[in-house]
């Protein structure tokens, strides 16, 4: 079938987006601003490969995408690592067990991974400090993000699987 | 349900938290300084994030330079119309001097401080987590920047370094709140201190908190930085006022300032790596003593 490739180009490719992803949405000025707000394209690149490879390899692909994020963010680093971990875990298993692997699928964890990790942000960088701005930040970062971010999610679906389906080495 | 949480994966997804959640306490006791991870990582990123910072630069240039040809010709017309009013100017030397006297101020900021040392860096990424802006430049402590040196551009304070590395240093800017920059009126010498709040800082705005319900601050007064707390240098432009509103926590007034440097999209700075005056860090936080017109004089 296809043993001429090898085991691990696939996860070099992975790695490879990942690397070319994070330099795209960090660049100045690189990406067009909607309502203020820049996709984090990382996010559903990370959950789309964790969709196909499932919950052991989104551990890692949610921890790589999480890093990425935080070496440019202003909290403390680890902090996205530590939650896109736990998103791709829970994406990964559920195509895995519950859901069907398709594009529907694909927008519905990547809209609710978004969430996730805006809540998550917004809870411990807003909510807990008591900022005056609370509800302000939710709906006019917050929510403008995760619209603008879910847009990219078919590409980055059929990206990955066109990644997945040929460079997997069938037995 | 019950196997899933059996499962291998699920214990190294648990391992994975716990490691990320050591990474994260590290992190945290290294106030002001990047971890070994970040050190590491950003010695990989950084030299490609120039480069493609860089790139995209040329590609905006270029491609602002085809689409807007149009415009592009307008402003050469008025540019032109520009240039022929301001040769006219020119022959009236009271004019010239009257213009000379008010460009002083802003040239004043360095004849007021010829021992500052700046260095310039550039901008090689953003956060688009962040809604204040903050950014990375490439530049480090093997460039002598420091942490919480300010940073600036030729129209004004930019904001501070606060974290640094080996090659690069995270820019926390006017922006955001965790900003505390004592700021004057440069006309009237009332105090206030410069923060961020998210909703002014969505359009580019900071804020002036902490101004007395007396004071003569109005709209269109220059501010720039008081100097107190020996972290910014004093008289550097930071903005100009474009609206004075009441504070709805307690009986003070804060103006909304337009920064005079394009913080949101600039792609170059400078980086104050000595100053006179610097160096009043606590414990490594930013203490920012009360203004006060009289040392601002």
């Amino acid at each position: 079938m296809k043993n001429w490739i090898n085991p691990r180009l696939k996860w070099l490719a992975y790695a490879l987006e990942l690397f070319i992803v994070y330099i795209i949405q960090t660049t100045p000025n690189l990406l067009p601003s909607f309502l203020g707000v820049k996709p984090l394209l990382l996010v559903v690149t990370a959950i789309s490969i964790a969709m196909f490879e499932g919950e052991g390899a989104g551990v890692w692909i949610g921890l790589a995408a999480g890093l990425l994020m935080d070496l440019s963010a202003g909290g403390i680093f680890g902090f996205n690592g530590l939650v896109m971990i736990v998103i791709c875990y829970i994406c990964g298993a559920m195509v895995v067990y519950l859901m069907r692997n398709n594009i529907v699928s694909a927008m519905v964890l990547g809209v609710c991974g978004l969430l996730v990790l805006g809540l998550v942000r917004w809870f411990f960088f807003y909510v807990l400090w008591s900022d005056p701005k609370i509800w302000y930040n939710l709906y006019a970062f917050m929510l403008p993000q995760v619209i603008y971010t879910a847009v990219t999610m078919p590409i980055a679906f059929f990206f990955n699987r066109s990644i997945a389906t040929h460079l997997t080495v069938e037995d | 349900m019950r196997d899933l949480l059996k499962s291998k994966n699920f214990k190294i997804m648990l391992i994975a938290v716990f490691l990320v959640l050591g990474i994260m306490i590290y992190s945290a006791s290294t106030s002001g300084q990047q971890n070994f991870f970040s050190s590491v990582a950003s010695c990989v990123t950084t030299p490609i994030q120039k480069l493609s910072a860089l790139v995209s630069g040329g590609i905006n240039d270029l491609g602002g330079d085809l689409t807007d040809i149009d415009e592009i010709r307008a402003e050469n017309e008025l540019l032109k119309e520009k240039i022929r009013q301001l040769q006219a100017q020119l022959v009236d030397y009271e004019t010239y001097k009257q213009e000379c006297e008010r460009l002083s101020g802003i040239v004043g900021i360095i004849q007021e401080n010829p021992d500052m040392e700046l260095i310039s860096a550039s901008v090689i990424s953003r956060d688009s987590t962040d809604a204040y802006g903050t950014f990375i430049i490439d530049k480090g402590t093997m460039h002598d920047v420091a942490y919480l040196d300010p940073v600036m551009t030729e129209d004004g304070l930019v904001g501070y370094v606060s974290q640094v590395g080996p090659v690069s240093s995270k820019v926390t800017t006017v922006l955001s709140p965790s900003t505390g920059v004592g700021a004057i009126d440069k006309r009237t010498k009332d105090g206030g201190v410069l923060g961020g709040d998210q909703e002014l800082a969505q359009n580019g705005y900071a804020k002036l908190s902490y101004l007395q319900r007396d004071c003569d601050v109005t709209v269109g007064d220059l501010i720039v930085t008081s100097g107190l707390g020996g972290i910014y240098p004093r008289n550097l432009i930071i903005g100009e006022v474009i609206e004075i509103r009441a504070e709805s926590q307690d009986i003070s007034l804060y103006a909304v300032i337009d920064p005079s440097a394009d913080v949101l999209g600039c792609t170059d700075v400078y980086v104050v790596t000595d100053f006179p005056g610097q160096g009043a860090v606590v414990d490594g936080e930013i203490a920012i003593l009360p203004p006060s017109p009289s040392d601002a004089e």
